[in-house]
């Protein structure tokens, strides 16, 4: 556990050492010799999504979800409790308790645990003995000398117990394998006896728990060691496991036990520390306890109510961040961004930006400083919040008009030739008291003429307007159509840009009316 | 101070403020322990502030009049704190009324002095934020 931490804490060391590397690297000598940085060819699709995370990471109401989001999963991993996850099962057993773990059990620990048991540890390899393949069956018995014979698995038991005591190995009447194979494999002298293993092939303990090698069930079948005669019983002596499982091998170890029945309601905690699940008999009831966790129905209305929680602040403080969403939305309407490609922007950029302000707490989760239970209300929240802002912008972004961006339009039936124009204008704006006409052409394209104008605005210094004067034909009439594009090399404000524009435009506009009219 | 009330009263935040007293006051009864009380404090301050956001366009209309028509800083911050005091009683009610069945009589105390000096303090960032 403090290995663990103490990794944690230096990746995320290194991590922050490296993020702060890169950003010194890169950023390096701006601040000194202010160097203009490349130009950089940005997807427009990364550069929306990086808009919308970074207004969402900036703005109050999104802070205030975090906050509450933050303080509500911290809450709920405090109150949360947890507990075993228990079934009843519908059979009658005839044992006080059965606990299966999928790995070894040293025998030392069960002996230390329990009194009265049968200890069977299930090897699911084949070993090649002769011309056959056998799978081995190791087992211990403890039983108590008086217990009443009254029910088969009693009687199977016994039987077995009573040779494998006196160090017998037990196979199939119908087995091929002799004592002397086995006695050379083990290099151990043993006595071999042969009894029908037909009963203890079929013996089941649980549903799908087996006496003998069982993988489960699949489709209703059951998948255990079919053939009597590929079945081997050891005893359990010195070094026997050993023997079979040199290195690691798949093995399961399975404890019938006769020990009383409160031992195991007492001792529920320290007998699932050892074993995967038990099957306790109470009150001729088999009650399965499994070793996973379940939250209690009261952490569950826990997560129940804190979600409802921040979906009601979430709710009325998101209202604000969806206004900021369509102003930008109105925006890029012009652009031509249609409202689902927008929708489905915000969804992404909501989802990046929770991600990573998730990573604080999963951090804690990962360290165990808080359970899972905490992610797991930020994120059932942060989906919730992501499906409603979503949904609410649908629901409020009707379809936007363009606003007015610098530029008119007019349509009138007299024609004037461009050159005329151009001179025209030309002599209009030579003796302007804002602007001063630098450049001014005609250019004649295959369905329209361009007039352009560039034009330095005088009571600044390098502020300039490039004005396009687009004429085409509409039917019989003819369209002139201004567009006024303002640009500054100044920290200008764009209230200030913007009525620098509108000047621009009316000087061309009032222009082009008095040279047509002239 | 009649229209503050007024206007707080049927504000949709006022909604939203008596649903998060609803849904907090059950956790506080299934959940009896001082931590959770204390966070259920701390929320219930990020529940005006959210209940003042979703209402703040007519909190802006009605502030803007009382500037325009000449109304002086201290009516102001008066019937911003009538209306921020509006949405603070249902959640001190019940807070109180809880606190006080689980014998948390000292967290009572301190939860109504946060309270007061809440109403008081965030009547200088409205009032400020809209001058603007």
């Amino acid at each position: 556990m403090t290995v663990n931490i103490i990794a944690a804490l230096i990746s995320i060391l290194t991590l922050y050492i490296g993020i702060i590397v890169y950003i010194t690297l890169k950023y390096k000598g701006f601040v000194e010799e202010d160097i203009l940085s490349e130009v950089k060819l940005i997807s427009p699709a990364f550069k929306l999504i990086k808009n919308i995370v970074s207004r969402a990471l900036l703005s109050i109401e999104i802070i205030l979800i975090l906050l509450t989001m933050y303080i509500l999963s911290f809450t709920v991993a405090y109150t949360s409790t947890f507990s075993y996850s228990s079934q009843i099962l519908d059979i009658k057993i005839e044992y006080n308790s059965l606990m299966v773990r999928k790995e070894l059990v040293p025998i030392e620990v069960i002996t230390s645990k329990l009194h009265y048991f049968i200890a069977e540890y299930q090897i699911f390899k084949g070993f090649n003995l002769g011309n056959n393949t056998y799978y081995v069956l190791i087992a211990k018995c403890a039983l108590p000398d008086n217990y009443e014979e009254n029910s088969t698995l009693i009687v199977e038991l016994n039987k077995l117990c009573k040779y494998l005591s006196s160090n017998y190995v037990i196979v199939d009447d119908d087995s091929l394998l002799d004592k002397e194979t086995i006695s050379s494999f083990l290099n151990i002298s043993l006595n071999l006896i042969k009894v029908d293993l037909t009963k203890l092939i079929n013996l089941e303990l649980a549903p799908g728990v087996y006496f003998v090698h069982s993988i489960g069930i699949l489709g209703g079948l059951s998948l255990r060691i079919e053939n009597p005669k590929e079945l081997i019983l050891l005893p359990m002596m010195n070094n026997i496991l050993a023997s079979f499982c040199p290195q690691e091998c798949d093995i399961q170890t399975l404890v019938i036990s006769f020990d009383s029945i409160e031992k195991f309601k007492i001792n529920t905690d320290e007998f699932l520390k050892i074993f995967d699940y038990i099957i306790i008999n109470i009150d001729g009831k088999a009650i399965a306890i499994s070793k996973s966790f379940t939250p209690t129905p009261k952490t569950i209305l826990g997560i129940i109510l804190s979600f409802f929680i921040s979906m009601i602040l979430m709710y009325s403080v998101g209202g604000g961040f969806i206004e900021k969403m369509l102003s930008v939305y109105n925006n890029l309407y012009v652009l031509g961004v249609t409202k689902n490609f927008f929708r489905s922007a915000i969804l992404l950029g909501l989802m990046i930006a929770f991600l990573l302000t998730s990573l604080p707490l999963a951090t804690l989760s990962w360290l165990g400083y808080v359970n899972g239970i905490a992610l797991l209300n930020y994120f059932i929240s942060s989906i919730g919040f992501i499906i409603l802002t979503s949904n609410r912008f649908h629901g409020t972004a009707r379809l936007m008009y363009p606003g007015i961006i610098g530029g008119h339009t007019y349509v009138i039936d007299t024609f004037i030739s461009m050159d005329k124009l151009v001179s025209c204008l030309r002599e209009m704006l030579i003796d302007d008291d804002f602007f001063t006409v630098t450049e001014i052409e005609g250019i004649r394209e295959e369905r329209f003429n361009v007039v352009r104008v560039e034009l330095i605005y005088k009571k600044a210094l390098s502020t300039l307007a490039s004005v396009e004067i687009y004429i085409d034909k509409v039917d019989s009439n003819v369209r002139y159509n201004i567009v006024v594009d303002i640009w500054s090399l100044e920290d200008s404000s764009p209230q200030s840009l913007s009525s620098i524009q509108r000047l621009a435009l009316s000087k061309i506009s009032g222009g082009v009316l008095t040279c047509i009219e002239s | 101070m009649t229209k503050s009330i007024k206007l707080s009263i049927t504000g949709k935040g006022m909604i939203y403020v008596c649903l998060y007293v609803i849904a907090s006051s059950i956790y506080i009864s299934i959940f009896v322990k001082l931590l959770v009380f204390l966070n259920m404090i701390i929320l219930s301050f990020f529940a005006i502030i959210a209940s003042i956001l979703s209402d703040r366009k007519t909190l802006y209309q009605y502030i803007s009049v009382l500037i325009f028509s000449g109304a002086k800083k201290k009516t102001i911050l008066f019937c911003t704190r009538t209306y921020i005091l509006i949405r603070v009683i249902p959640i001190f009610l019940a807070y109180t009324t809880l606190f006080i069945y689980f014998n948390f009589y000292l967290i009572t105390i301190i939860t109504g002095l946060t309270y007061v000096f809440f109403v008081l303090y965030l009547s200088y960032p409205i009032y400020k934020a809209i001058k603007k």
